[in-house]
């Protein structure tokens, strides 16, 4: 820096400068120009000179030795907007262009301290490669022009004839818009640059990403490929397959490359157990796309040969960025399972018609002989066929309540609701066991609420229930002891009748309290119990209990009970019924 | 077992033929132009469900009330047994004579 100071500093060092040290001699002018006295052709050339420099319309001024400007022409008074007759005679050549006082290129040149050139303009400037002893340089002046001005100027001394060091001159050349084209268009090649590398990192990131990507979809699909089961993903209602893995292909014949792009349910129609058809819009992929729940069913499935197997789908929607796009399925081959299931309820079926065979002959042939069409019995054959009578009538029942017991466990057991009246189904389960009541003397009494409702309930389950409640209080209550049997409303706060409670109580045996929990498991017997009745099977409460488990909502079962003193079980009864099921059999009385 | 509800009916005045078999079963409802048929579901040689549907396919037995006495007590031989043209249907274990015969008359009456 030369000079230096604030603004204001340098406005008065200005002012100072041109007030100040303005020259009045002007002989320099001659020693570069030539004397006016020299004669008129010296001085015709002389101010040809001057005329040629002064119109010259490349701004240019010379200083002398001492620095002080001797030509300032129009062009550059013009260009600066310092005017010829202020700045010749002065040595403010800088303030056209700097803030502050320092030497010009001419300056330095004039003074041959070419060392300092370096200072001053370092990395802007370069010998001149026209001009003899010339020096050029590039800069930006941000106080001319405005928004600034690039300002390309070319320097060089001026010697005398005797060779000495006289003046300087220096011309100028506003680059502004070149350079500015010139920055424009390095910042465009930077941005370029800067734009390619990080395109160029960005498709390095591709890349990488790519890889690993792939990487992790290989590493998916070797894990859906890998699945036991079949597995199936498909796009859109239409179910577009748009994967299958290994064992899908194996399952219908069809290797994955023929399905991509088409239907499912082209590729792998579906029947239901009755061999009808399943339309696409039944099928679980549309179904689950339209907002049902996953689910799990078996079907019977096309293979690419056209036969069929049972299968058990499982599918599942694809969301994806909030949306639905998809479906996985998951299928298996159930075909060794529904063969079991169907051996096991075929075995079922055969057992129980076999098993029933024998009691029933038994029982009738017993009935014959005690209807006397074979002629009279003797009082004790009477008593012996009856104790046949009796027994197998309680055989049957026990193969009844095996075969309930096998049906509540497959689930296979129907529920036909009609409409019935509880107290009539109450009644004929009472008069079943009217000879059981006067043998043992029991007093019964029967509480029943006026106007019951029908109940929607199966007339069949609900004889169980009751019968089940009714000869456990006949068999667990001493001779002479005494049952309460009761159907009453029960109602809500507000009054509203909701239920039928159907109770039974007695003043039996009771159920001991370390036992209470553990009184509706299959084949269960309380202690107390075995020594009451040692022919009881334990299937009875099991049984009752399944029954009101599955008859649907609202229906309870409950019990209070204390050792030796008796036994109060109740159903509760909703006025809204059973819910309908479909089954393979009906549950039948058990052991009575 | 034929028997004993042979007798049992037999008491009620109705007079009653047994055939041993579905074959046979179908000979003598041909024959005797019976006003019912009791008929059981597992039996040699034609069983009851074939013999039922060749008696409804025409001929006399076509109208002959029929009602199905077996121990297959499950829900697909009820509806099977009805479908093709039974007018009931009663599990034998849980029948005593007493009821089939009762079942027997209510038919008739019908």
């Amino acid at each position: 820096m030369v000079g230096g100071g604030d603004g204001g500093g340098v406005f008065c060092f200005w002012r100072a400068c041109y007030d100040g040290k303005k020259i009045k001699n002007m002989n320099f002018i001659d020693s570069i120009f030539g004397k006016k006295r020299n004669g008129s052709g010296r001085r015709v050339s002389r101010d040809l000179l001057k005329g040629i420099l002064h119109g010259s319309p490349i701004p240019q001024f010379v200083i002398d030795k001492n620095h002080f400007i001797v030509h300032w022409n129009a062009a550059l008074a013009e260009y600066t907007g310092f005017p010829e007759k202020e700045m010749i005679g002065t040595r403010c050549q800088w303030q056209a262009f700097y803030d502050f006082e320092r030497p010009c290129l001419a300056d330095l040149l004039a003074d041959q301290k070419l060392s300092l050139i370096a200072r001053y303009y370092r990395g802007k400037y370069a010998k001149s490669k026209l001009v003899p002893e010339g020096y050029e340089a590039t800069d930006f002046f941000p106080r001319m022009g405005g928004r600034g001005t690039w300002l390309y100027f070319t320097a060089a001394p001026i010697r005398g004839s005797d060779g000495r060091i006289i003046g300087a001159v220096e011309t100028l050349e506003d680059v502004t818009a070149r350079k500015n084209a010139e920055e424009a268009s390095k910042k465009r090649a930077a941005k370029l640059q800067k734009s390619k590398a990080a395109l160029l990192s960005a498709v390095k990131n591709l890349d990488a990403q790519k890889i690993k990507l792939g990487e992790e979809k290989a590493k998916a699909e070797a894990i859906l490929m890998s699945i036991g089961d079949g597995l199936v993903i498909t796009s859109g209602k239409e179910g577009i397959i748009i994967m299958a893995n290994r064992v899908f292909e194996e399952l219908i014949g069809w290797k994955e490359n023929e399905i991509i792009g088409h239907s499912l349910f082209d590729v792998m129609p579906a029947r239901d157990a009755d061999g009808n058809p399943v339309p696409p819009q039944k099928r679980f992929v549309s179904r689950v796309l339209n907002g049902d729940r996953p689910e799990t069913a078996t079907f019977y499935y096309g293979r690419k040969d056209g036969s069929f197997f049972p299968g058990a789908v499982t599918v599942s929607k694809i969301i994806f960025g909030g949306k639905n796009i998809g479906a996985v399925s998951v299928l298996r081959d159930v075909t060794r399972e529904v063969q079991i299931d169907r051996a096991k309820t075929e075995f079922i079926s055969l057992a129980s018609h076999q098993l029933r065979d024998a009691p029933t002959a038994i029982g009738w042939c017993a009935e014959m002989l005690l209807n006397g069409t074979q002629g009279p019995l003797t009082a004790g054959q009477k008593d012996y066929v009856e104790e046949i009578y009796r027994r197998n009538k309680n055989a049957t029942g026990l193969i009844n309540d095996l075969l309930n017991v096998s049906r509540i466990d497959l689930g296979t057991f129907i529920i036909e609701p009609e409409e019935v009246l509880p107290e009539s189904v109450c009644d004929g389960e009472i008069k079943q066991f009217m000879p059981q009541i006067e043998a043992k003397k029991l007093r019964l009494e029967k509480d029943y609420d006026k106007d019951l409702p029908r109940i929607n309930a199966d007339r069949g389950l609900l004889g169980v229930v009751f019968q089940n409640l009714i000869s456990n209080a006949i068999y667990y209550t001493p001779e002479g002891g005494q049952i309460k049997i009761g159907l009453k409303f029960e109602k809500s706060a507000a009054g509203k009748k909701e239920k039928v409670v159907f109770s039974v109580v007695d003043n039996g045996c009771g159920i001991p309290d370390n036992q209470k929990d553990k009184i509706f498991q299959r084949m269960f017997r309380a202690d107390n119990a075995k020594i009451a009745r040692s022919g009881g099977s334990g299937l009875g409460l099991y049984v009752v209990k399944e029954i009101i488990d599955q008859a649907g909502p609202g229906w309870e079962i409950g019990f209070e009970s204390k050792e030796n003193q008796g036994s109060l079980f109740w159903i509760k009864i909703p006025l809204s019924g059973m819910i309908p099921r479909a089954g393979q059999a009906q549950l039948t009385r058990g052991a009575v | 077992m034929a028997r004993a509800i042979k007798e049992r009916l037999a008491l009620e005045g109705f007079e009653v033929a047994v055939a041993a078999d579905g074959l046979a079963g179908l000979a003598a409802a041909d024959e005797f132009s019976p006003d019912l048929i009791l008929l059981d579901l597992l039996m040699p040689k034609m069983d009851g469900m074939a013999m039922l549907k060749k008696l409804r396919q025409g001929g006399r037995g076509k109208k002959t009330p029929v009602i199905i006495l077996s121990n297959l007590n499950n829900d697909q031989a009820r509806r099977d047994s009805l479908a093709a043209g039974a007018n009931d249907f009663m599990t034998k274990i849980n029948a005593s004579l007493e009821d089939i015969a009762a079942v027997t008359k209510k038919q008739l009456k019908n």
